[in-house]
């Protein structure tokens, strides 16, 4: 079903609300689907897959994630940047978490806007080539993260001045367009 | 998916989509006149110079499109299509015969203000006309927005600024007839913020 939000005007098309998936119309072979964990029990396992490799999706920090929008963004700037050669991290993942810092530095972008030990909600983003490549990694996150699913995940429970301080963003900034549209201006103009 | 909406001499514009939501697709075209390292350079400076001002405007304040994705490859913009808003040169001749003035005069001023916001940031837009300002409305207001960032440059200097103002002096003044009502009102939202606006006006006499 092709779901329409009302408040940010845009669609994308969700199976039953848990998984939303993302058309990035300038990447038309590409699945991206994304799902949001809460309450994480296991944190610091994950955070031990994640450094071992053992994730083959991005996971996120929700309290700096805003939108929807947000997540694409980037996800469609790493993806250029992965058919381009001109990645400049090692893995279409950990790009697409560079993709989504208000800077070009790796690690601090790692351990800002990706999974932290402090870390209690969780965004997860696959990346596949084929249904059946994608529900592989879906069923991969579900048994690894030992968390709740949210029913509806159109809504990110981002924090406010987490996002200000991260992105840089002002109160005048504020005063005139939405959250979403300067974050996402924001990284998608970084050099 | 993207269909022609017009061709200029520096580029082409494109409508397209992005998560959906209508995008317009800035492309600047290859200047085959050029030596290709150097034209080469030269587009990719004026993108990225471009794609930072629309970035620099928001953080003063200054509303513009929301940019989704920068090409440096094709020299494509991907920004936000505001289809709510319309061009600032036709909305004046749309609304300078039916009496509406008052309207006129308010968004007026509010372009003076929005331009007082870039000077005060030290950012020279460059190319300021009426064609490059949107006009959209908000909370009931009229507000201006501001596009086309390729040639803006970053000075401090009044001079620039005067400059700045003087090139959009000009092309009101000939692009809409019996307007210098108009272009005072604009003066005087920009005096009412703008830094060492004296110094600025006085450039323009």
């Amino acid at each position: 079903a092709v779901v329409s939000t009302q408040s940010t005007g845009h669609y994308y098309i969700t199976n039953n609300l848990r998984m939303a998936r993302l058309t990035l119309e300038q990447h038309p072979g590409k699945l991206v689907q994304y799902m949001i964990f809460r309450n994480v029990r296991n944190i610091s396992e994950l955070v031990t897959l994640l450094k071992a490799g053992k994730i083959n999706s991005v996971l996120l920090s929700e309290h700096i994630v805003v939108s929807p929008l947000h997540i694409a963004v980037a996800a469609n700037r790493a993806l250029h940047n992965q058919k381009n050669g001109t990645m400049k991290t090692k893995s279409i993942n950990t790009e697409i978490i560079l993709c989504l810092s208000p800077n070009n530095n790796i690690s601090q972008s790692l351990a800002r806007l990706g999974l932290s030990i402090n870390s209690y909600n969780v965004v997860s983003l696959s990346i596949a080539d084929s249904e059946a490549e994608l529900a592989e990694k879906i069923h991969d996150l579900k048994s690894k993260i030992k968390a709740d699913l949210v029913n509806d995940c159109r809504g990110f429970q981002y924090d406010d001045y987490e996002v200000y301080d991260v992105y840089g963003i002002s109160k005048e900034e504020l005063s005139i367009d939405s959250l979403e549209n300067s974050v996402v201006t924001r990284i998608a103009t970084k050099v | 998916m993207a269909t022609l909406i017009s061709q200029g001499a520096e580029g082409r514009l494109f409508e397209t989509t992005f998560l959906g939501k209508p995008c317009l697709m800035k492309e600047r075209f290859k200047k085959s006149y050029r030596h290709p390292a150097l034209d080469e350079k030269l587009t990719n400076k004026r993108i990225a110079l471009e794609s930072r001002a629309l970035s620099k405007c928001r953080s003063l304040g200054i509303r513009t499109p929301t940019v989704y994705y920068v090409d440096y490859k094709t020299n494509t913009i991907y920004m936000e299509y505001m289809k709510q808003t319309s061009i600032l040169k036709d909305f004046i001749e749309k609304h300078v015969e039916s009496g509406q003035r008052t309207l006129l005069l308010d968004l007026c001023y509010n372009v003076g203000y929005t331009i007082a916001l870039l000077h005060n940031g030290d950012v020279i837009h460059g190319d300021l006309t009426s064609s490059n300002v949107l006009v959209m409305k908000r909370n009931e207001k009229h507000e201006a927005v501001l596009i086309d960032f390729g040639l803006t440059t970053n000075s401090s200097l009044v001079e620039d600024k005067g400059v700045d103002l003087y090139v959009l002096e000009k092309a009101f003044l000939s692009t809409h007839p019996n307007s210098q009502d108009l272009f005072d009102k604009i003066l005087a939202g920009y005096c009412s913020i703008a830094k060492c606006q004296k110094a600025v006006v006085s450039k323009l006499c």
